[in-house]
């Protein structure tokens, strides 16, 4: 299917690539549906893009690409999810803050990533209250 | 506002299923506990908002400040190399 973005343009994605968010995401709690979206000059960003608003996206990113050490344990967010945290497979990504004209400055929120459920197509971002990470980490120091 | 007052221990219960109980009390502030649903996140306010208002300002990203930022981190990591 095809949706308008205001990143990327027009976009064909495939309708079982969608993640539903159930509760939405703080901010935005009544988009509920995204795909992740990556172009090859924003590697290694990719865009998490709502699929009912095109002029709705977030910038995220793998966060042990500038973190190694970053892990999310299950135990932050069995609270919030009744995954099978054994059997299916879960993606982490931390949403980007780039600053207009000052990309330089750019920061990302390591204290509440989202979390994606890849074998049920669902995403919730979860915040780590117990950590120290920062929901405001310059990427380039 | 609702207003109520409780004492140590007492709690009060907001619909079904959450129950809020006053835990200690000190000069300054009141420990609380919670018991919710897991549906239900439970944050402090500051928190909350914070995270809001970090969404907020991703989701205004320009794209030629991503391209931008992300050779940004790969010159980044390409130096770490």
């Amino acid at each position: 299917m095809k949706i308008q973005t205001r990143q990327f343009g027009e976009v064909d994605i495939d309708a079982d690539k969608i993640i539903n968010m159930p509760s939405g995401i703080p901010g935005f709690k009544d988009k509920k549906r995204y795909v992740v979206l990556q172009k090859e000059e924003t590697v290694p960003f990719f865009l998490y893009q709502s699929v009912d608003d095109s002029n709705l996206s977030f910038v995220v990113l793998d966060p042990t690409k500038v973190m190694p050490e970053y892990s999310i344990e299950k135990s932050d967010f069995e609270k919030s999810v009744d995954w099978a945290f054994e059997e299916e497979e879960i993606s982490c990504f931390v949403i980007v803050t780039i600053p207009n004209g000052n990309p330089e400055k750019m920061t990302a929120n390591f204290m509440a990533p989202l979390v994606i459920n890849n074998d049920r197509k669902q995403g919730v971002q979860i915040v780590l209250q117990s950590s120290n990470y920062s929901h405001k980490q310059p990427l380039l120091k | 506002m609702l207003i109520l007052t409780r004492k140590v221990g007492e709690s009060i219960v907001i619909g079904d299923d959450i129950v809020i109980k006053v835990v200690e009390t000190g000069k300054n502030n009141i420990r609380i506990g919670i018991d919710a649903p897991r549906e239900i996140t439970v944050l402090r306010q500051e928190v909350y908002e914070s995270i809001q208002q970090e969404n907020i300002l991703s989701s205004k990203g320009d794209k030629f400040d991503i391209t931008r930022a992300a050779k940004l981190i790969e010159n980044k990591e390409s130096g770490k190399k």
